[in-house]
């Protein structure tokens, strides 16, 4: 894998000596111009958040004249807060959860044997890529509401964790067939059968991609926003963040300061994660390019 | 692959003689062949298959079934047993004139969301793949909108489109300072910062996959490039635009759909309005079901959709499948 990996690093292609000054330019243009562009939600957050109420209610500006914190006090304080984290935090495990159990099984067979039906299977998982969620809202609410899954959060996480499946299992795909098909040889000579060349020599050699794959669900799961605000807008009480910051810009009097300090707590931890496994997506993406 | 199966016919009589009838004859792959040995490694693959299967089937199958049902009904909302009533509601939707005004409106949305991120998110792959002082944090900071929840982004750019907020008191820094533009209560600037905002979440992760897809040109061809004495733009028009041409059609064709399907930036930002102007095909189906509670009309509007989602995703997979192979 280290072998895989070097060749992709060594391509970074020019050394920062041998740029002539109007490429540096645009260069630096370009760097200042995206880093704008993609920061600006999250300083609107957190000038927004850290402005007293009376300096929100003022003129508009940037940096606020001083900081208070009332707005995190506020946050913290309101005990349903805690309630939105803790429903954001289980509907993304359950969706990691999920889509590990669907996914890792059907990834590894299709990565490594061929079968009637492959080919169908992997046409069908694609052409769900093309669903949104909205189209099958409908018929899903009714089907919850025959099936009581209505209002409760494991509907949601089904629903998500369906619409994670596909892309997951393209990722775990990728990085099963990373792994050299000698060992499994050499593990089947041993007299193991599938199952055991499944635990006992791809899973522990694929624990980077399961984790980024894992993370990549959680990630998903945890900004659930569609399936949420449908299935879940007659009881509060299972609502995730994203659903209890929507629900309260609809209220008439706007405690903006509290809202923002719950969007970057609802966003700065993800982030975190995302980081983390940057490096695993991009080699996902680089294998696209290559074919599949 | 098929092949080796086939010969391998020969020597199934070998049942239960020893495990090494069953080894593969293709390295690589698992060639699964017709011996019963065979058989029951297949229906193995299918037992794997079988948690993922379920789950697509319960969510996409059975609910897609479920729509195409209800577009033939009289269906006003959730208690509502439905009738019966043919085409009906096809042929209501096609005399809507707002259906093709709505209609229209996904276009532009999703041309014009597709087109400026595409140009944008070369550029910005572009940028990724040099290298300066602070790459690595610039890649963090960049990559931040893919990671965050559509509804936490729509909430807090609505907010600052609001007309006394921070977009225009941005603004105003530029030359003369203007009076409050009210972005998202008219028509034609509300598009422009719906669109804004589209295009924002939806440059990092196609830049990114640029990016990877520009990492992988062999680099000995822009050594070769430049002992010729080609220019860098040279270079990037010549090199790098052709053999990332598969990825920029990959990227181009999923934000397509996305933006299609997209949901929530126009959901929280405008709602729709004023007066379904804003509206999408895909928010106004949402209206239509969960406003109006009319669940005939909204599924058949579904239906539609959806046919033209196939007809893209058919088109999608055959260009996956047959261009990745020319790139």
């Amino acid at each position: 894998m280290a072998a895989a990996a070097r060749p992709v690093r060594a391509r970074s292609r020019r050394s920062p000596g041998d740029r002539p000054f109007g490429l540096s330019l645009l260069l630096w243009g370009g760097i200042v111009f995206f880093t704008i562009l993609s920061a600006f939600p999250y300083l609107v957050m957190l000038s927004t958040a850290l402005k007293s109420p009376q300096e929100l209610a003022g003129p508009a500006h940037w940096i606020p004249d001083t900081i208070d914190l009332s707005g995190l006090q506020r946050t913290l304080a309101d005990p349903s807060i805690w309630g939105y984290f803790r429903n954001s935090f289980t509907i993304a495990i359950g969706n990691t959860i999920l889509v590990m159990v669907a996914g890792v099984p059907a990834a590894y067979v299709l990565a490594r044997h061929e079968f009637r039906g492959r080919r169908l299977f992997l046409d069908l998982v694609l052409i769900t890529q093309m669903f949104s969620p909205v189209v099958l809202l409908i018929p899903l609410f009714r089907l919850y509401k025959e099936t009581g899954l209505l209002g409760s959060m494991e509907g949601v996480i089904i629903a998500g964790s369906a619409f994670t499946l596909p892309f997951s299992i393209w990722l775990l795909t990728g990085f099963f067939r990373s792994i050299p098909v000698e060992i499994e040889e050499a593990a089947r000579i041993d007299g193991y059968g599938r199952l055991g060349i499944l635990f006992r020599m791809i899973l522990p050699l694929s624990v980077p991609g399961l984790v980024a794959t894992a993370m990549y669900a959680f990630i998903i799961g945890w900004n659930e926003f569609i399936f949420a605000v449908t299935f879940l807008i007659a009881s509060p009480e299972n609502q995730p963040v994203s659903v209890g910051v929507f629900a309260s810009i609809g209220k008439w009097d706007i405690d903006w300061q509290r809202l923002m300090f719950m969007a970057l707590l609802g966003t700065v931890p993800v982030l975190a994660l995302f980081a983390t496994i940057q490096r695993q997506l991009d080699r996902g993406f680089a294998t696209i390019s290559s074919g599949r | 692959m098929t092949a080796p199966g086939r010969t391998a016919q020969a020597s199934a009589p070998a049942v239960g003689v020893g495990r090494s009838s069953d080894r593969p004859t293709v390295p690589g792959s698992v060639t699964l062949g017709r011996s019963p040995r065979r058989r029951r490694r297949i229906e193995t693959a299918y037992l794997y298959l079988l948690p993922a299967a379920l789950l697509l089937g319960f969510v996409f199958l059975y609910p897609t079934l479920q729509s195409i049902w209800l577009a033939f009904q009289k269906n006003k909302g959730i208690n509502d047993p439905g009738t019966f009533n043919g085409v009906d509601n096809f042929v209501k939707l096609w005399n809507d004139p707002l259906f093709w005004k709505i209609t229209g409106q996904t276009f532009l949305w999703t041309i014009g969301v597709v087109g400026i991120t595409t140009v944008l998110a070369y550029l910005l792959a572009i940028v990724l793949v040099q290298r300066f002082r602070g790459r690595a944090i610039f890649r963090t900071i960049v990559i931040l909108p893919a990671a965050t929840s559509l509804a936490f982004s729509a909430v807090v750019w609505g907010f600052a489109f609001q007309p006394e907020n921070l977009v225009n008191h941005t603004l105003a820094g530029f030359g003369p300072a203007k009076g409050g533009i009210a972005w998202l209560a008219n028509v034609p600037q509300a598009w422009v910062a719906l669109i804004f905002v589209g295009v924002c979440v939806s440059v990092p992760l196609t830049g990114v996959m640029l990016a990877a897809a520009m990492r992988s040109v062999p680099r000995d061809l822009y050594e070769a490039a430049s002992i010729d004495g080609a220019s860098r733009v040279a270079q990037t028009v010549r090199i790098t635009l052709p053999l990332t041409r598969t990825m920029l059609l990959i990227t181009t064709l999923a934000n397509f759909v996305v933006c299609f399907n997209s949901f929530p930036i126009i959901f929280v930002m405008t709602g729709g309005g004023p007066v379904n102007r804003t509206d999408i095909l895909a928010t106004w189906l949402y209206q239509k079901g969960f406003q109006l509670l009319d669940f005939g009309m909204a599924s058949t509007l579904a239906v539609v959709v959806l046919c033209a989602l196939l007809a893209l995703s058919l088109a999608y997979v055959h260009l996956l499948i047959h261009r990745t192979k020319v790139g």
